[in-house]
């Protein structure tokens, strides 16, 4: 990191000026971007990186270098196990429950109607 | 300082240099607190084994016997739930961990004192409140707490997620404070590759505790959230995936198994050396095992969730990792082994159990590798065969494991020694019982009879028999042992400082040792467990 050991007061108000861009940023990608597939881990993306700067220098990890170096790359290996490991699942499974089979997967409806409940007329058990 | 009184039993210890209550519920001192959590986990042992053995005499019969079907759900939840949150995960750990590490480092106290005690009062509080669940109108979800069932069922499953939640924060803590007292507290002499290898395997039970206990306390709050405000996260007709909790739930909980074993094979390593007066073969293998269990340990979670509608590619790839953990395990059963042979053996009773214990470990394994191959699994999954698995592995570790080191370190706590014939015969009544016990419960599941349930055809009673008279041998084990030790508090013949002729660090302090640990601070001018020197050249 460029701004290590930064200490003055200007040096958190850059960072408030590029948290507050950040942000900008993602409601500007929600509203007006069309980047479609990419819009996702381009948002959160973004989020990792406020993250990283909050836990930087707002709670002054950059200072500990026992966190910079251990604690905070084996967190986010474990983040990235779970989650990389529990997504890899969730993709591949073939989705034998659900209602309108494999075939109408998600980008033909919204994700809140994914599984109405029984009865609805968005729920069709065995076609 | 006159040399002919060192060590003589008018020296105060830390059972006796304050004796108010008081003085006791306010302590900083790692051997009351571990005295206390000891106490407070052996309780939970008795509750669990009073609902062990209503739940056996419930499965004397085929039909019912002694309670009706909603009684036995919530006997079973309880069961588990109080074996494995309020005394498997913290039992070693808490009690031995929290009196023995700071001797073995040649520490005065662990790092963080006062975190120490709050850990006491935390786990007491979480007890506490799943307890009073328990009481209140029990819960019938399984010590899993699987969902959807868990979001909808009308017992209190809400206090006891919480009860469970608030004991999470217990074993954070403790575990930071070990992880802490490891890097900062070590005597002079003592270099890491010096460290004994019950503290490096509490340290590495410790890093699983850390990292993986936020996760379990995460989903915990997530599933009282749907209870209570009905978030859609994991029940599917509000738009939730159940199988996601299985994730999060056994991405702690498979780590939790070896935050439960680590420490047992800490111990083992331990008695092992004491015993067989030899210094143990492969330090750095054992060692480094410990961690390569501790990492491949999170690889492996999805192993539970074969038959869950997981994805075929999910499970493939964690069968596989979960084999790898086999590897690391058999190192240490074959380190162990090699320090035995060509030893002095001295088959006193921790050694009994550590025999058991390789034996359970062994043979629980071994059925881990098999139930780690899906194509097995689909016939054996949710059946007795799982329940007798994890009994073995689970069970027959850290039971073994506790009651060794509860007699190896029993002299070191309480000064006094425990009658070793009596011991003996507790020791192996405990060995054949929970084989008695078990062993049957293997062909049950692969005869089909399903876990947790209370009724089953009459061709398995005979083996359901069996399995209520090894328990029963147990009970009669667990018994004996609470009465000689409670009898060897008073009347047990004083012990020497180190009865066993250990080379263990920790015997370099009185028996029991003062309050400050170390008249003066040791030095550590030898290997752990170097018999070649003569004995341990005086008491510090
Ligand atoms: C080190 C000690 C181990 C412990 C303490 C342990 C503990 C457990 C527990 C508690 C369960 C049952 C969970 C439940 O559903 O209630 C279980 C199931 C299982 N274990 Fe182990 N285990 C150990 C080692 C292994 C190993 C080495 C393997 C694989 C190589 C393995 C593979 C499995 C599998 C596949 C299941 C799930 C079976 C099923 O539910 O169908 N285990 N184990
Ligand atoms: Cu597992």
């Amino acid at each position: 990191m460029a701004e290590h050991g930064r200490k003055s007061v200007w040096g958190y108000v850059g960072i408030w000026g590029v948290l507050v861009v950040l942000t900008v940023a993602t409601w500007l990608l929600g509203t007006r971007g069309h980047l479609g597939h990419w819009s996702l881990p381009v948002a959160l993306g973004i989020a990792l990186t406020k993250t990283a700067l909050v836990a930087m220098f707002f709670m002054h990890l950059v200072e500990q270098p026992g966190a910079r170096r251990v604690v905070f790359p084996v967190s986010a290996l474990f983040l990235a196990l779970l989650l990389g490991l529990s997504l890899v699942e969730a993709m591949t499974r073939v989705r034998m429950a659900r209602p309108d089979g494999p075939k109408a997967l998600e980008p033909v409806r919204p994700a809140s109607t994914r599984t109405a409940p029984p009865g609805s007329p968005t729920r069709r058990v065995g076609h | 300082m006159n040399p002919s009184t060192a060590g003589s039993l008018a020296e105060p210890t830390y059972l006796n240099h304050e004796t108010t209550v008081r003085s006791w519920l306010l302590t900083r001192d790692h051997k009351r607190i571990g005295v206390m959590f000891l106490v407070l986990v052996i309780s939970a042992l008795l509750l669990g084994g009073v609902f062990a053995m209503l739940l056996r005499i419930e499965l004397l019969t085929p039909g019912p016997t002694i309670m009706g079907p909603m009684t036995y759900n919530r006997v079973f939840t309880l069961h588990g739930v109080t074996m494995v949150w309020l005394f498997m995960i913290p039992a070693i750990p808490s009690a031995f961990g929290n009196f023995v590490l700071p001797l073995m480092l040649g520490a005065k106290e662990v790092a963080f004192p006062r975190l120490n005690l709050a850990s006491v009062y935390i786990y007491a509080a979480g007890a506490a409140l799943t307890v009073f669940g328990m009481v209140w109108s029990g819960a019938d979800t399984g010590w899993t707490f699987y969902t959807p069932y868990s979001t909808t069922s009308p017992t209190a499953v809400t206090p006891i997620l919480l009860g469970v939640f608030i004991i999470g924060f217990s074993t954070i803590i403790t575990g930071l404070n070990f992880i802490t007292t490891t890097h900062t507290l070590r005597a002079p002499g003592m270099h890491w590759s010096r460290i004994p290898l019950f503290v490096w395997a509490i340290y590495g039970t410790s890093v699983i505790q850390v990292v993986a206990t936020p996760v379990l306390a995460m989903v915990l709050v997530l599933v009282a959230l749907e209870r209570v405000a009905g978030v859609g996260i994991f029940d599917p007709t509000r738009g939730g995936d159940p199988v996601l909790f299985q994730h999060m739930f056994w991405f702690y909980s498979h780590p939790a198994v070896y935050i439960m074993v680590l420490p047992a094979m800490g111990v083992i390593t331990e008695v092992v050396c004491a015993f067989s007066r030899k210094n143990i073969f492969g330090y750095r293998m054992i060692a480094a095992s410990t961690f390569g269990i501790a990492f491949v340990g999170f690889f492996s979670w999805g192993h539970h969730m074969f038959v869950s509608g997981q994805s075929t590619f999910g499970s493939g790839i964690f069968g596989v990792l979960s084999m790898l953990v086999a590897i690391f395990t058999a190192i240490k059963i074959f380190n162990w082994v090699a320090t035995m042979y060509g030893g002095a053996i001295d088959l006193k009773v921790p050694l009994l159990y550590v025999l058991g214990f390789i034996f359970l470990l062994t043979f629980g394994g071994m059925t881990g590798v098999a139930v780690a191959t899906t194509s097995l699994d689909v016939h054996w999954h949710d059946t007795y065969f799982i329940v007798a698995h994890f009994h073995y592995i689970m069970v027959g570790s850290v039971l073994m494991a506790f009651l060794a080191a509860l007699h190896y370190w029993w002299p070191k706590m309480f000064g006094r020694l425990f009658p070793e014939r009596w011991a003996s015969v507790a020791a192996c009544t405990i060995i054949f019982g929970f084989i008695v016990t078990f062993l049957p419960q293997f062909l049950l599941g692969n005869m089909g009879m399903p876990r947790r349930y209370y009724q089953y055809p009459s061709e398995m009673q005979w083996l359901n028999v069996l399995s209520t008279a090894g328990a029963s041998l147990l009970a009669f084990g667990f018994g004996l042992i609470g009465l000689y030790l409670v009898w060897s508090l008073r009347y047990g013949k004083v012990s020497p400082a180190n009865p066993w002729g250990s080379r263990g660090y920790e015997w370099f302090s009185a028996s029991p040792p003062g309050p400050h640990n170390f008249r003066e601070p040791p030095r550590f001018e030898r290997e752990v467990h170097d018999y070649t020197v003569s004995e341990a050249p005086h008491v510090f």
